[in-house]
């Protein structure tokens, strides 16, 4: 019998976890999904990438749970970046550019993403050897139109249609 | 004479409107049984906006106030909103309701950067006033939207970066590395040097 539980254990503990992370996690998402309804205590984070190499590995954090999560690459140029959050406070951590990481675990450029609504986070500026973030609406909604119409009209304004 | 209280009634509507636009009266729980009169004023310490929304998740409605106010006056748009939404009575009634005043900082707050729900909130406001509150609201928002900013997200404390010396370094950094992709290069370039001219 207990044999028989132990062997039950792994599993069950295994696949609480692999749920447990999926119901938490924050997911990149597509022009198709951004129809979606959301939970009542989701929102939209929405980042706009500015950078002149390809970046990849994009790592944000919740400073609530203190989780990390991978939310894809950026395009050399402009990128518009979707991802749906819970509500809380989300920092930009890092990432990889050829073969270097760039981390900003200490010093990362943070915001509140409020639920039910789309979070401009603002316009990050990859750059060597600094940095920047800059709030730059009007480009931001700019790509939502052209990316994201549904989310445009249902949370910025009627000129989006 | 006409004129001059014509003149008269020309200043004195800014400055009333001045004076009672930016102080609000909160009325505690009545638990305390007390009433404060506290105004709308920038705070000494840093708040970020998420200390606002955690004390509103508290329901801590006279910090989530003051820290709101303070972000709202240096140009948080999403702090006037939640201004707004406090002054209205959305989330409790231990703030004194003031829908002129909700509306001028919904307003104010939906003037550079645009949202569906800001837009929703002023029109909601803006209709349920008689037409004396809209006259005043109207004045109050003039008066904030030429002496308060907005479109600004207060999210961190800022440290001012020295850029001359961040790329004065950076160029040293780039001066060292002009031989680097072979250790023969880097190890000797005088000697690469000398190989390539005899090549």
């Amino acid at each position: 019998m207990v044999n028989t539980l132990k062997k039950l254990l792994f599993p069950c503990v295994s696949i609480s976890i692999v749920f447990a992370l999926i119901s938490c996690s924050s997911t990149r998402i597509d022009r198709d999904e951004s129809t979606a309804p959301i939970a009542n205590n989701e929102g939209y984070l929405a980042i706009v990438v500015d950078t002149l190499d390809n970046i990849n590995n994009i790592e944000m954090r919740n400073t609530e749970d203190l989780s990390s999560f991978y939310i894809g690459s950026a395009e050399k140029g402009f990128t518009l970046i979707v991802l749906k959050v819970e509500e809380g406070e989300y920092c930009f951590k890092g990432f990889n550019v050829y073969n270097l990481t760039v981390d900003y675990t200490d010093s990362g450029f943070c915001t509140y993403a409020e639920a039910g609504t789309v979070n401009y986070f603002g316009e990050f500026q990859v750059r060597d050897p600094v940095s920047f973030q800059v709030q730059n609406y009007p480009r931001f909604v700019y790509f939502l139109k052209k990316e994201y119409p549904e989310l445009c009209k249902k949370y910025i304004n009627e000129s989006c249609s | 004479m006409q004129k001059i209280y014509q003149r008269i009634l020309f200043l004195a509507i800014p400055i009333a409107l001045c004076s009672t636009t930016l102080s609000f009266t909160v009325v505690a729980d009545t638990d305390l049984g007390e009433r404060n009169s506290i105004k709308c004023t920038l705070l000494g310490k840093f708040y970020a906006y998420k200390d606002g929304m955690l004390a509103l998740r508290e329901k801590d409605m006279l910090l989530a106030f003051d820290i709101f106010c303070s972000l709202a006056l240096q140009g948080d748009d999403r702090a006037q909103f939640k201004l707004a939404e406090i002054v209205s009575h959305k989330y409790s009634s231990s703030i004194t309701k003031d829908l002129s005043v909700a509306y001028a900082w919904s307003k104010l707050a939906n003037a550079r950067l645009h949202s569906v729900r800001k837009a929703n909130l002023t029109k909601a406001i803006f209709s349920s006033l008689s037409d004396d509150e809209k006259l005043a609201a109207q004045g109050v928002f003039e008066v904030l939207r030429t002496t308060v900013p907005t479109g600004i997200r207060i999210d961190q404390a800022r440290e001012d970066i020295d850029l001359a010396k961040i790329y004065s370094e950076y160029h040293d950094k780039l001066k060292n590395r002009t031989f680097t992709g072979s250790r023969l290069k880097r190890e000797n370039p005088a000697g690469f040097l000398k190989q390539l001219s005899v090549n």
